[in-house]
């Protein structure tokens, strides 16, 4: 084609134009991948990253997947996609995927401190069931353990939480989503009565302000940000407000942008609260009718072990009652919150807070507020997530379009399979706790087996299963689709001396050589992503399925498989006490596989081959190897806790449902989603006439907590005077074990950097580009400084992003959790930062 | 020379009359409008300082909700009345063989 | 203006001498760099990025995909013909940054890379209503170090010279 450099520079021009505003025009040709070529076979999946839940389209070729783009008729993300999901497909194509189990072995035999050795499936399985069985039989089931995932499908959690709680009776079962949204549950919990957000991603064009919380959305779900610069460039009178400890990305949008002193969110809130009722803006109708006011218990502690001096002078550690209040004894508590006093302990300039607090207490304005991280990794977690919503119950401001407290999750099912399945120590599927006896009463009903199986103590959780190896009292133990050892705090102390105490046998399952798989003694090569057929349940309450694309490379098997294949290695004489298999005398006999996924119901539907609506067929090795439609069954049998189980609101579609759709935002009510829960004409589950009903709780109230600021566990001081944030970037997810090893993500940000302020790196003989030691009194790593780009912290605070495998930030930091909600507080420790 | 894409967002049943009057400006060209409002245009100014100025006058064109400047090209006049090859310049495939190289 | 005309540019059918590869920082005009430059290849050991390449008659080029410029004049310490050499405060060079369609952002795609590796804040983006930020260059700004073409995910990044002319030396085209 012939054309003069104008011409060829001005197509240039109109085809970039043209694609930024999504129109095809005819002679302009633009590189989207959805092509032509009838090779390609194109499917839809979600994406295996963030919580956001966008969809891509798979294109598979010659069993690779080739090619995947956003999917245009996604109502998530209409076709957008971030460079993660760009480069999805490449995630499962890296050079060194585990391919076959490795054993660590010496002379022939398992050896704790052998070289890894490659093994069949049947070694690796005889061996570790054998040091199942024994830490069982010395020990009993409090000895055995898992630590699972918001990346499993949901029904790879739904089979573990049957095998762990059911199987092995033994509750230490716990997902990563410990370290990114118990503290949400626990505020969801304790103000609701009902898991998960009562808004939706619609929020983000129905409100007029919104209020970012500790959430760096521009970074961390830059879809999501897309959709809400949208509005806020479109809408008039649209603001945007942005809470952080240091300035990130969203401050660049923001017309409010703040930068407040770790912890003093607390301070913050309780601000807005106070002005509220100083202002009498509050909603009095809607707090009359649907609203309990309470405080909770103080001084708390922080989530140490207890021998630590915070612990034994904390007066309440660990305990979280509430008790009720009136609404003069509420604004009482807050009075002291004062304009002055906030902007005093947070530094914020006072006009920028008032500002804040207006946009709260007017009542004409739609506010959605986001939060992540910033609130949820926080030693009181529970408190600020409760905290921002006393602020909404008293305007009224939730359970409608555009009015929204909202969290954000990190992970891509941590709604769908932390939450939703209940793979937490404490928890069953659809909201229910192991403690209460009605509720494993019903999961037992549902599961047919003998009352009393499920044991009433809730497990080990994330932070304690670290503990209870480094002390012995956790001994064979499975980690699967996650990598704790890159993401607990304090993994010096607290994390490698339980992976190699000699007492304790770790397996981990894995697709790669993470720092985790290389710590453990046995590894197992573990099938990823569209290698299986999946489902996911994002932020937003959207449950997404999709098929399984390509077969996994080598002896890989899905986390599935693994889990129901071990199952078989275990007759239920070796696991249950005699008077328990005496309630149910049939299973005598059989193992754990027959007893939890050969039942007549997980096992009810046939073999047969998975089509889609255009007609190409999709292999399903699950089904293959198990002989009936495994996916289904275990799927169906879960939705039975949320049409049958004692907490309504949770109910789910039929499985084939999910497949015609886009995904399904539950609860589904004949076949009818919801899209704002709690709020009447949206919501099938709130009484007629009642306009709103928080039915979670017995009375249909919510409650108002009241939580004063209390310090955070380790400040600054002369010696360590840096605050450390640790967090996230834009180009790699998870601990980085996918995205690093994709070229150009890798490529785009190689290592993990300290984002520090030019000041701080001068006082100390350093700038940017030198290599500095980052030394806690855990531990120290060394990176390099940045003091420019995108993240720019004040003076006295570096932040550090934990996804290099090189430079392990958790060596440093403290592992004070939330002593609620069990969550680490990632965000706060002492450091000092000297030149290398 | 500058050549530039300008991405106008515009209200559907304005983008008509928001069209006409972006026609107005010197070294401005409307290459099509789509059914959501937004408009495709190409500016081409002598000063990279009178383009900065353009695309902001296009912002405040009566009807016109954004413009964004989506694509900037500067280049000396002369060199742009020369032939050039299209295929070689869009040719993705040595682009790739650059980028292993790069890796490596 | 008139100038001879070099026989590399002669078969670039670069009559002008405008679209030149990218030589060293502080290499002049590509006419007085091609009369000068015995193609010693100095500079391209001294070149600690190792970002600079020999041509086939020997001359030193810049190839951004191995990494960045940072100015450390290393090139321009060894260079004993004045090929390359600092005049009063004359910057490295001028260039024109030119991100193409197969910029991941076009394509609907969240990328920040290259505003992220920038560290003179010359790349920026604009947030396209339905749609995502778009990169946009700020060339007075841009130095030219290269930072984002080996990073940009896409390859979408070139960075060619831009010869202007200079108020102080108006009677002259120089390389400022």
């Amino acid at each position: 084609m012939k054309m003069n450099r104008r011409e060829f520079i001005k197509t240039n021009a109109i085809a970039a134009t043209a694609a930024a505003a999504g129109v095809t025009l005819p002679g302009i040709k633009t590189a989207l991948a959805k092509s032509g070529d009838m090779k390609i076979r194109w499917d839809k999946a979600p994406c295996r990253f963030c919580g956001t839940g966008c969809s891509v389209l798979v294109g598979t070729k010659d069993g690779r997947v080739v090619a995947t783009q956003g999917d245009p008729d996604a109502p998530v993300h209409r076709g957008l996609n971030c460079i993660k999901g760009y480069f999805l497909s490449k995630i499962m194509y890296g050079k060194d995927r585990l391919t076959q189990p490795l054993l660590r072995m010496k002379d022939g035999k398992y050896d704790k401190n052998g070289d890894f050795t490659p093994v069949s499936w049947d070694t690796a399985f005889d061996v570790m069931a054998q040091k199942w069985k024994e830490t069982l039989k010395k020990k009993g089931p409090t000895a055995v353990g898992m630590f699972g995932s918001g990346q499993w499908t949901v029904w790879e959690g739904y089979a573990a939480s049957k095998l762990l709680k059911a199987g092995f009776r033994s509750n230490n079962l716990d997902p990563n989503a410990r370290h990114c949204m118990a503290s949400a549950v626990g505020a969801f919990m304790r103000g609701f009565g009902s898991d998960e957000p009562m808004g939706c991603y619609d929020d983000l064009e129905h409100a007029d302000v919104f209020v970012l919380w500790g959430a760096n959305m521009a970074e961390m779900h830059p879809i999501l940000w897309s959709r809400l610069s949208d509005t806020r460039l479109t809408k008039e009178g649209c603001e945007v407000h942005v809470l952080s400890t240091f300035k990130n990305r969203c401050f660049d949008l923001a017309d409010n942008g703040m930068v407040f002193t770790p912890q003093t969110d607390l301070v913050i809130l309780n601000y807005i609260a106070n002005y509220i009722i100083q202002n009498k803006a509050y909603n009095k109708e809607f707090i009359g009718k649907h609203v309990n006011f309470t405080k909770t218990v103080t001084d708390i502690g922080y989530g140490l072990r207890p021998e630590h001096p915070l612990e034994k002078k904390a007066k309440n550690s660990g305990k979280g009652k509430l008790s009720k209040i009136s609404f003069d004894e509420y604004a009482k508590s807050v009075e002291k919150y004062t304009l002055d006093y906030a902007a005093q302990m947070s530094g914020v300039p006072k006009e920028q807070l008032l500002k804040l607090a207006k946009i709260y207490a007017d009542p004409n304005k739609k506010v959605a507020s986001y939060w992540t991280m910033g609130f949820n990794q926080h030693t009181r977690g529970v408190w600020v997530n409760g905290l921002l919503y006393n602020v909404h119950l008293l305007m009224g401001k939730i359970s409608e379009p555009g009015n929204s407290p909202f969290s954000l999750t990190g992970q891509p099912s941590a709604c769908g399979t932390a939450r939703e399945v209940g793979t937490f120590s404490h928890r069953l599927p659809a909201d229910l706790v192991v403690k209460k006896k009605a509720y494993r009463d019903f999961a037992e009903k549902i599961w047919k087996l003998p009352e009393g199986t499920i044991p009433a103590k809730p497990g080990y959780h994330a932070v304690l299963q670290n503990r209870m190896l480094k002390d012995g009292k956790l001994n064979a133990y499975w980690v699967m689709c996650n990598n704790n050892r890159q993401a607990a705090a304090n993994i010096n102390e607290e994390a490698w001396p339980g992976y190699r105490n000699p007492e304790n046998f770790i397996v981990v399952s894995d697709p790669y050589p993470t720092v985790t798989a290389q710590a453990a003694d046995l590894i197992l090569p573990t099938a990823m992503w569209t290698e299986k057929e999946g489902a996911y349940g994002n932020a937003e309450r959207r449950t997404q399925f999709w098929r399984q694309q390509v077969a996994p490379p080598g002896e890989a098997k899905s986390d599935l498989w693994q889990l129901m294949e071990f199952a078989k290695r275990f007759k239920v004489e070796e696991v249950w006490p005699e008077e328990l298999i005496a309630k149910k005398p049939e299973y005598r006999g059989k193992t754990l596989y027959d007893i939890l996924y050969r039942n007549g119901q997980v096992d009810k539907y046939p073999k047969q081959t998975v089509k889609d609506s255009a007609g190409n067929t999709y292999q399903n090795d699950e089904m293959d190897d198990f002989g009936f439609y495994v996916q289904k069954g275990l799927f169906e049998e879960y939705r039975l806790f949320g049409t049958e189980g004692p907490k309504k609101g949770h109910n789910l579609g039929e499985f084939e449902s999910y497949h015609k759709a886009r995904g399904i935002r539950w609860p589904v009510v004949n076949g009818k989603e919801t899209l704002w829960r709690y709020r009447e004409g949206y919501d099938p589950f709130v009484k007629k006439g009642a306009g709103v009903q928080f039915y979670g709780k017995k009375d249909g109230r919510a409650n108002i907590i009241f939580a004063p600021y209390e310090p955070p566990a380790e400040v600054p001081d002369q010696e360590y005077d840096l605050w450390l944030s640790t967090g996230r970037v834009l180009e790699h997810w998870h601990s980085g074990s996918m995205t690093r090893r994709v070229p150009e993500l890798y490529r785009a940000f190689p290592d993990a950097v300290i984002f520090m302020h030019p000041e701080d790196a001068k006082k100390r003989g350093l700038r940017r580009g030198l290599a500095a030691k980052i030394i806690s009194r855990r531990g120290e790593i060394i990176a390099r400084v940045e003091t420019r780009g995108r993240n720019r912290p004040p003076e006295g605070l570096i932040f550090v992003p934990w996804f290099d495998a090189g430079r392990l930030i958790n060596k440093v930091t403290l592992d004070a959790t939330d002593p609620l909600s069990k969550e680490t507080d990632y965000k706060k420790c002492a450091v000092k930062v000297v030149k290398v | 020379m500058n050549i530039s894409g300008v991405l106008v967002h515009s209200r559907p049943e304005t983008s008509e009359a928001v069209k006409q009057r972006l026609l107005a400006f010197d070294g401005v060209e409307v290459h099509a409008i789509a059914d959501n409002g937004k408009i495709i245009v190409t500016v081409e100014e002598k000063d990279s300082r009178l383009m900065a100025d353009t695309v902001m006058d296009i912002q405040n064109v009566e009807g016109v909700i954004s413009a964004a400047l989506i694509y900037h090209h500067y280049e000396e006049d002369a060199s742009l009345d020369e032939p050039v090859e299209t295929t070689r310049l869009q040719n993705e495939a040595s682009k790739d063989s650059g980028l292993e190289e790069a890796a490596k | 203006m008139g100038h001879s005309i070099s026989r590399s540019q002669f078969l670039r059918g670069d009559l002008r001498g405008t679209r030149t590869v990218m030589r060293p920082p502080w290499s002049g005009t590509e006419t007085s760099f091609e009369s000068l430059c015995k193609g010693c290849g100095k500079c391209v050991e001294a070149c600690p990025e190792k970002i600079l390449l020999q041509d086939k008659s020997g001359l030193p080029y810049v190839d951004f995909r191995r990494g960045e410029c940072t100015f450390c004049r290393a090139c321009v310490d060894v260079c004993q013909s004045k090929a390359l050499h600092l005049k009063a405060d004359n910057p490295p060079w001028h260039v024109n940054l030119m991100i193409d369609v197969s910029c991941l952002a076009y394509k609907g795609i969240v990328c920040q890379v290259c505003v992220e590796n920038c560290e003179a804040g010359a790349i920026n983006t604009r947030h396209q209503i339905g749609g995502v930020g778009v990169p946009y260059v700020d060339t007075d700004t841009c130095t030219g170090c290269g930072a984002c073409v080996a990073t940009c995910p896409s390859q979408a990044i070139s960075i060619s010279r831009r010869w202007i002319y200079k108020q102080y030396s108006s009677s002259q085209e120089v390389h400022a």
